[in-house]
């Protein structure tokens, strides 16, 4: 809704605000593309007021005196304008997903979808176990969604509470089979029959596996390259143990 | 909760009512009581399908915990197809069930039930009978869908040697609908179909 707004800054006298808004509205409703009408609103205020014609104003500056013939025909152009409001409103891109009304402490998940944080919040009651985004079905957790703070909004406590910062949106697909047999970064578990040599060699093996990057996690800190380089000289000595101790049961 | 579901089932409404598919008379939606607890919709049979040229009626009951639940659709206007069953007309469609989000709205039902017409799905069958007529016999299946939207949903279609085999089985006093049933569970065989009835 930050088109009245727009309007609003132009420089009219103070008592046409209300006149502007109407304005603003009947352009919103009228087939113009969304950009364009901003677009003639914000280049010329005379064509604001010239739109709201219905109300016998003549464009241009309007003078205080003429506010007066506005209110009388006031109230009949305030029901004319509920309903463009009304259905302007059913278009905006700011409605909740679940709702549809314009979002309320509006949250926003990591696919980019809008909400209610209320309505959100009771689709994930309802669907414990599936957490999905309503819209593409991506997988959402309640401490990735992020809350949206408009410059008007007055309720500023937050739903949950660390913001992180906007990031574009990412979709990952809804989680399936089982989890990783691992615990975190850096360690892996094994499962296998053999004796000390044979075990060594697997694990050596493993450990030469290059590691997914971990996002996020290491960013910013520049010991991750080091780190890496370092696995990667002890996998190799750990590998030529094990070749040595295979070589020695071989001759043996 | 029941106040959002009533306030979004007005939107919704209002989305059909505003739509291109209404304009283009494919699908259409009617207040049923005054609480908006209940509506009708209608959906037009899908081109190149059997239900081609029909129009289907739907009962859509909004549940109070609405759109966190789906709405619970059924066929009024007798089908045959895998998925809808020829008896009760309930729908075996997942996003009814266990797909439901609660972005999805009356709209995308009532589309996603034409797409069902016109893709049916008989490995997950809701009506076995009709399901094992689509797989095994394919051509009799196109047939019989084709006569069931002629009879029910005012298809284009006709076909002659139906009629007549559902008139015999009038005459020895069976009910049409029944008549009907019988004959296309058991592919339109005659005798097989007598033997059913009167066994």
């Amino acid at each position: 809704m930050e088109q009245p707004e727009l309007v609003q800054s132009l420089d009219l006298p103070s008592t046409s605000s209300l006149l502007t808004r109407r304005a603003a509205c009947n352009q919103k409703g009228s087939t113009k593309a969304k950009g364009v009408s901003l677009e003639e609103a914000g280049s010329d205020g005379s064509e604001v007021t010239t739109t709201s014609s219905s109300t016998s104003l003549v464009g241009g500056n309007m003078p205080d005196s003429k506010v007066a013939s506005l209110d009388s025909t006031g109230m009949e152009l305030e029901e004319i304008n509920k309903g463009n409001e009304r259905e302007s409103k059913d278009e905006s891109l700011y409605d909740c997903n679940i709702c549809l009304d314009t979002a309320k402490d509006a949250v926003v998940t990591m696919c980019g979808h809008l909400y209610c944080w209320p309505c959100l919040h009771q689709w994930l009651l309802t669907r414990p176990n599936n957490k999905v985004c309503p819209v593409c079905k991506s997988s959402i957790n309640k401490d990735k969604v992020i809350p949206l703070y408009g410059r008007n909004s007055a309720r500023r406590d937050d739903p949950r509470n660390r913001v992180p910062p906007r990031p574009a949106g990412q979709r990952t697909e809804p989680e399936a089979g089982y989890p990783n047999f691992g615990f975190g970064d850096g360690f892996f578990m094994f499962f296998g029959i053999g004796g000390f040599p044979f075990g060594l060699l697997t694990s050596s093996i493993n450990i030469r596996e290059r590691r997914p990057p971990v996002p996020g996690r290491y960013r910013g800190r520049n010991n991750g390259q080091t780190r890496n380089e370092d696995e990667q000289t002890l996998s190799r000595m750990f590998l030529y143990l094990a070749f040595i101790l295979i070589a020695w049961l071989l001759f043996a | 909760m029941a106040n959002m579901a009533v306030s979004r089932i007005k939107r919704e409404f209002k989305e059909v009512m505003r739509s291109e598919e209404i304009v283009q008379c494919s699908i259409k939606i009617e207040l049923v009581n005054d609480s908006w607890t209940e509506l009708r919709g209608e959906i037009a049979g899908p081109p190149d399908t059997p239900y081609e040229g029909g129009k289907f009626v739907l009962e859509i009951k909004v549940p109070e915990t609405y759109p966190f639940n789906p709405p619970k659709v059924r066929f009024i206007t007798r089908i045959w197809h895998p998925n809808i069953s020829s008896v009760t007309g309930a729908i075996c469609l997942d996003i009814l069930k266990d797909n439901w989000a609660a972005a999805m709205t009356l709209r995308t039902v009532l589309l996603s039930l034409q797409a069902l017409l016109a893709a049916a799905e008989p490995d997950d069958p809701q009506d076995a009978v009709v399901a094992y007529q689509f797989k095994d016999k394919y051509d009799l299946f196109l047939q019989t869908a084709k006569h069931w939207t002629n009879a029910y949903a005012g298809g284009p279609h006709t076909f002659p040697d139906c009629d007549s085999k559902i008139q015999r089985l009038k005459d020895m006093g069976i009910d049409e609908h029944d008549a009907r049933a019988v004959l296309s569970k058991e592919n339109w065989n005659l005798e097989k179909a007598t033997e059913c009835l009167f066994s």
